[in-house]
């Protein structure tokens, strides 16, 4: 896709062109949903069959004395153990296994999303929406299997008299409802805005050094260098914030401290 | 035994110099770190001003979608979604005063963290 726009040149670039998802090949409409197997869905296959590979190499011939790869999964087991066990408690290792998948599938995406020609699946509001609203849906079964009924006294603030109680209790209950949104649109708006800035300049250099203006090209050519830097932050950065919020959104469902 | 004391004495000197070589050297690398840190706490209040902007934002929108929602099943038309489109408003401003509250309790006991190293070295 990149390199379509590329080919048109200068100012003909367009930064939203690469967010565009097309099937690659058409699959039947099974129940009004179209299944075709699209660009969006073959990076996030790749995402899925790189970090199975990453796990798989690294926990074999796992010795004391670790080597790079089992090093490397290491890290990444304890960094998210790590966070389960310091937002939740050893409760939280139970849902371990979750967090983890969505951490790694999150950050291989966004990684993923760097790459020249590469499509970037949580740049799209759908994808991200899907992840936020798992994690919405297990953290209030989780809730409701743990304290039952209880679990509404949530949106009951303590210490409020009762005449504002039913104002607050909606006003708690849409805060609980903004949760998933909040959670989809903050990694979404991150890598879509990254993305066409990233584009943005990189029209810029394209556009002014085919015109014969190369000295005029070095500053945002080092500004997009600078700027892949920080979207490369920006992408494991952002894969952090949504765990982390995941991770207490579930100290909460379990603790019930408010 | 004189010449052995003396080499042993050398030795130690020897020793003490590369020791204070070392400090010298960490206590450098430390200094250079100290802008790394400082640039992570901009980025985090950027990050900070993006969250509490979307927070805000997400509020409205949830708000008025639920009352447009409502509005469409019960025939009620505008009044839902007004009350709701404050509602959410109010539900926004909620949110992002506790992501603040608990902000500002990280950043506390990031002080209180990054403090004491500090002081201990100055004690030394």
């Amino acid at each position: 896709m990149a390199g379509n726009s590329n080919a048109e040149g200068g100012a003909g670039i367009d930064p939203m062109h690469q967010f565009e998802v097309h099937a690659l090949f058409d699959l039947p409409t099974i129940a009004g949903v179209d299944t075709s197997f699209t660009n969006s869905s073959l990076w996030m296959v790749i995402a899925v069959g790189l970090i199975t590979t990453f796990m798989v190499a690294a926990s074999r011939g796992t010795s004391l004395v670790p080597g790079r790869m089992q090093m490397l999964g290491e890290m990444a087991y304890g960094f998210v153990a790590n966070m389960v066990k310091e937002n939740v408690g050893l409760e939280g290792m139970k849902y371990f296994p979750f967090i983890f998948s969505l951490f790694m599938f999150i950050l291989f995406c966004n990684m993923l999303g760097m790459l020249p020609y590469s499509f970037t699946v949580t740049s799209h509001l759908i994808v991200t929406f899907a992840l936020a609203a798992t994690v919405f849906c297990l953290v209030t079964l989780v809730g409701f299997a743990r304290h039952g009924v209880g679990f509404l006294k949530l949106f009951v603030p303590s210490g409020i008299p009762v005449v504002l109680l039913p104002l607050l209790v909606v006003i708690e209950l849409i805060s609980y409802l903004t949760r998933p949104v909040s959670l989809s649109v903050r990694l979404f708006g991150n890598m879509m805005a990254g993305h066409t800035m990233l584009k943005i300049f990189g029209g810029f250099v394209v556009g002014l050094s085919s015109a014969g203006l190369i000295p005029l090209a070095i500053a945002p050519f080092a500004l997009m260098v600078a700027f892949t830097g920080l979207e490369l932050l920006i992408a494991g950065l952002q894969a952090y914030v949504f765990t982390i919020l995941t991770c207490i959104y579930l100290n909460e469902a379990i603790h019930m401290d408010h | 035994m004189e010449p052995e004391d003396h080499q042993q004495k050398s030795d130690r000197k020897v020793k003490s110099d590369r020791l204070q070589d070392l400090e010298s050297k960490i206590s450098e690398s430390r200094k250079k770190r100290q802008p790394v840190q400082e640039n992570r706490a901009n980025a985090s209040m950027l990050g900070l001003a993006w969250r509490l902007t979307i927070e805000m934002l997400v509020g409205i929108g949830v708000g008025g979608y639920l009352g447009w929602w409502l509005d469409k099943a019960f025939g009620t038309k505008p009044i839902m979604m007004l009350v709701l489109l404050m509602l959410g408003m109010a539900a926004g401003l909620l949110n992002s005063v506790r992501t603040v509250a608990d902000m500002r309790r990280k950043l506390d006991e990031q002080d209180e963290h990054n403090l004491r190293p500090k002081r201990s070295q100055d004690e030394e």
